[in-house]
């Protein structure tokens, strides 16, 4: 599909729309391939009545869940609209927003999630339970049966093209809204992704940066190793490889320390003591 | 022997090992020919035609016929040879076992030196490491290790045996396959050609994966294989656990099938009946429905048309809970017939004739309170234990540097941890941009009338958070002393409880954040074990005391700030401690002590108290 035509405006109820560009980057999936079945399962349609499930995706912070979605959209052959929910996100800027033009008239943008409802592609919304309450309500229609969006501001009613599919990532991040509960049991299955395994970060890095040789790579996956296990950091995540990777492969002359220490903000603690407690009976 | 007369007297019942769907349309295929005149060829190992028959006449106790060298046979009623066994002990119908028992190669020293092999270093090691054991795999053990190392590669939809009957679908015969089971292949089309020489049809009843080979060796000239020596063998029972590994089959459903064995298999309604079985009646209808639907789509990622065990249990894992997960896998994995048995060999050390895995190697973790206590107990527990009430309490003043320290901590735990909902009551008015929120404030629009602007009403968001934090295992800087036996009445609260280390008495603060705390003191100078601290709330602190338990500190403290607050983010590294269930599950939000940077955790870890007070003004 071109993107000149997913990008075109299109007139709803009346109502002129613009609609928006899909992410046109590329998405490649390496290792946990069952977490890739799992999400493939839950997109799966079989007939024009069966129903597309919404599925979470839950994980640490840059674990790989965006690109997890997309990969699997593309794998369905369908255009990919990310869109990341912040706590002040509000119905019109998760439907459609009306904004003032030059011309003091009022002109209507429709956000990624109603661009994959009318082109028929995934949305992915990254980070939905940053989303609040009033938000996720404006989407309870569109997870279950009826299929469709009302925009107030608008005042148009859209309904889903039948291939439209939609997936949430939330992480471990503790900023965040509760999901209320009448959204959460529309949006099913729940798929957990984990940290892929040495091997797997090893081949997701080179497949980044095809140009560092495996022995930096491997040096990189070492100190990041050796800094979680000091307590230096609590964990790190595939962004934090492959950053690391990709600066101190540009910067030849500081060392992976120096480094590791700018980007994993790691500052020198005071050492505490330990010293063992009496404990009478 | 002419290819047209072969086809006309040999007729193929091609099988998935383990599925009840092929096991009911062998027996039915057998039901419908008892009339005419037939011979049943199956291809179980000849020579074990006695225990085959002893074991298929225990059922529906399953069992398992197991071999020296580890090859088992699955004695269960969804089997479709063992039915065949079973329709041949009915309706008394000839029958032959043409596959071999071969010992390895067919050369008995090769077998015997294999076995001492794998009885002084293991299976395993002599598998995997066959060349440092004067053994080649490349010739003898082909087969097993890439058994080992690969996987099983069917075909697909093998609950569908129309499918597999259409020989079209069936593998396709491979010249490079092991000399072990091209010997066995061999064997079996020798033992059909001498049936086939004979007056009467032949009923084949074979594995799908072995039809085009016996087909294949029909048609050449063959030299006689030795089948003197039978591989020992001996029947073992099996426990209702063990029988998950023998089969790909769903234990239940063989149970199932054995119930109504005359009747079709109605898979899909045996899977119903499991979901919507489990006593959880808080799963509403269409969480069940989502289930259902989820499980059959990750079968179909799997190609087959229903899902195994282990896609039954996934689904109701991630779209229900791991609690319904484990019922669910309950269900699946009883065999009420050998509830009361336990195994006599090592099942899931077995592989088929094949030296394929004999069950789903697949696996799940699912997680589950091992504290959770049922209605019944916690029933009791309150019974038992009531809560205690507040006797009295005095009150303090922290120095200036213990209440610095606790607006630095709270101010890092506000900003890094917080659960943000809007406010009913309260809004704010922000110039308009995009978006109108909760419509346009006619009042300030109109103020700033003059400058061309509109103003826009916003929910305003509030914060309302309680902190855990258990400070238990952290290591201390200074040790903390037992109370001396005659202390004095000048904490907050009177206990004489000292049964947790850092847990001898309640405290409370009220002045800048409401929190209560269980904790150490020497002096004035106090040390907290278990701390509860509120964001947003304006609940007075005292009678929170009461509901703190010098038992239970931890699981008491999650409860008391599920009772006061919206969310509540618990810092511990015991997670095992807490039981939360039910609806506050979502709200409370386990996190690690590290997740907290030490110098943070460990500014409200101890703390001095300046003075002690004699009036009960509200401060500290």
């Amino acid at each position: 599909m071109e993107t000149t035509d997913l990008s075109r405006t299109i007139t709803i109820d009346n109502i002129a729309v613009n609609l928006r560009v899909p992410d046109i980057s590329d998405y490649y999936w390496i290792g946990q391939k069952e977490v890739f079945r799992l999400l493939s399962a839950a997109w799966l349609k079989m007939n024009a009545k069966d129903r597309i499930m919404t599925p979470v995706l839950i994980g640490p912070p840059g674990c790989g869940k965006t690109t997890l979605a997309c990969a699997v959209a593309k794998e369905f052959q369908q255009p990919v609209y990310p869109m990341n929910c912040t706590s002040d996100m509000r119905p019109d800027d998760l439907l459609i927003t009306p904004v003032i033009a030059k011309d003091s008239q009022v002109l209507y943008r429709a956000s990624g999630l109603v661009s994959a409802m009318v082109n028929g592609g995934v949305c992915v919304l990254d980070e939905a339970n940053r989303m609040n309450e009033k938000s996720w309500a404006s989407l309870a229609a569109l997870l279950d049966d009826r299929r469709y969006i009302e925009s107030i501001s608008s005042g148009t009613k859209i309904m889903a093209h039948p291939e439209f599919r939609l997936v949430a990532t939330m992480n471990d991040d503790s900023s965040t809204f509760t999901v209320p509960e009448y959204i959460e049991s529309r949006l099913k299955p729940i798929l957990p992704v984990e940290f892929p395994s040495v091997h797997e970060l090893k081949e997701i890095i080179a497949y980044h940066m095809p140009f560092v040789t495996p022995e930096h790579i491997q040096a990189v996956i070492q100190y990041l190793d050796d800094q979680k296990q000091r307590g230096s950091i609590t964990s790190y995540s595939i962004r934090d490889a492959i950053n690391i990777t990709c600066f101190s492969s540009k910067n030849p002359n500081d060392t992976l320390d120096s480094i590791g220490r700018t980007i994993l903000k790691i500052h020198d603690r005071p050492v505490t003591v330990k010293k063992s407690i009496f404990i009478g009976i | 022997m002419d290819q047209s007369k072969i086809n006309e007297k040999l007729h193929i019942l091609p099988y998935v090992p383990g599925i009840a769907e092929y096991a009911a349309q062998v027996r039915k295929e057998i039901l419908d020919r008892k009339d005419s005149d037939f011979t049943l060829a199956i291809d179980l190992p000849h020579g074990l035609e006695n225990q085959v028959i002893s074991a298929a006449k225990m059922l529906p106790k399953a069992s398992v016929i197991a071999d020296q060298l580890f090859r088992g046979i699955p004695i269960i009623p969804t089997s479709a040879p063992v039915e065949a066994v079973r329709s041949f002990q009915e309706s008394g119908i000839d029958m032959r076992f043409i596959d071999t028992s071969l010992p390895v190669t067919g050369n008995l020293d090769d077998y015997r030196y294999f076995t001492d092999q794998c009885r002084l270093s293991g299976v395993e090691a002599v598998l995997k490491n066959a060349q440092y054991y004067g053994i080649s795999p490349k010739d003898i053990l082909r087969s097993w290790v890439e058994a080992l190392h690969g996987e099983n590669n069917s075909g697909g939809f093998s609950h569908l045996p129309e499918l597999a009957i259409g020989l079209a679908r069936l593998p396709k015969f491979d010249n490079q396959i092991s000399t072990y089971l091209q010997t066995r292949l061999q064997y079996m089309a020798i033992q059909l050609k001498e049936l086939l020489s004979k007056e009467t049809d032949v009923v084949l009843v074979c594995s799908a994966s072995h039809v085009n080979g016996i087909r294949h060796f029909l048609d050449a000239p063959l030299e006689p294989v030795d089948d003197r020596f039978v591989v020992p063998s001996r029947i073992c029972a099996v426990s209702e656990d063990d029988i998950l590994k023998m089969s790909p089959e769903v234990p239940f459903f063989m149970y199932l099938y054995e119930l109504f064995r005359d009747t079709p298999v109605e898979r899909e309604k045996w899977i119903s009946h499991v979901y919507c079985g489990t006593d959880r009646t808080d799963i509403p209808a269409e969480k069940i429905r989502v289930t259902h639907q989820y499980g059959y789509n990750l079968a179909l990622t799997d190609k087959e048309l229903y899902p195994d065990i282990y896609n039954l249990v996934a689904a109701a894992k991630y779209c229900v809970d791991d609690n319904y997960a484990v019922k669910v896998f309950q269900k699946l994995k009883s065999y009420p017939p050998n509830e009361r048995t336990s195994s006599e060999c090592s099942v899931k050390n077995l592989y088929d004739y094949n030296f394929m895995p004999l069950g789903n190697r697949r696996s799940l973790t699912l997680t589950v309170s091992a504290f959770y206590d049922s209605p019944e107990i916690s029933k009791l527990r309150r019974k038992i234990f009531r809560p205690s009430r507040s006797i009295c309490y005095s009150r303090w003043t922290r120095t200036l540097a213990s209440q610095q320290a606790e607006l630095d901590f709270m101010k890092y735990m506000k900003s890094r941890f917080t659960a943000l909902q809007e406010s009913s009551e309260d809004y704010c008015v922000q110039e308009f941009s995009s978006g109108f929120y909760d419509g346009i404030d006619i009042r300030e629009t109109i103020r700033n009338k003059p400058f061309n602007k509109m103003y826009i009403r916003k929910p305003a968001v509030e914060n309302r958070v309680c902190y855990v934090i258990d400070y238990r295992s952290a290591d201390l800087s200074v040790p903390v002393h037992e109370p001396a036996l005659n202390r004095k009445q000048g904490s907050i609260q009177v206990s004489l409880d000292t049964r947790q280390r850092f847990c001898q008495t309640k405290i409370f603060f009220d002045k800048n954040y409401p929190g209560v705390s269980l904790a150490a003191y020497e002096d004035k100078h106090y040390t907290l074990g278990v701390m509860v601290t509120f964001v947003g709330v304006k609940d007075d602190p005292i009678p929170m005391m009461d509901e703190l338990s010098y038992s239970y500190p931890l699981e008491s403290a999650v409860k008391l700030g599920t009772k006061y607050a919206k969310q509540v983010f618990v810092f511990t590294d015991s997670p095992e401690e807490i039981a939360v269930t039910g609806p506050d599950k979502k709200r409370v939000k386990v996190l690690p002590c590290a997740a907290i940077p030490p110098v943070i955790y460990e500014k409200m870890r101890e703390f001095d108290i300046d003075y002690y007070r004699t009036d009960d003004k509200r401060g500290d």
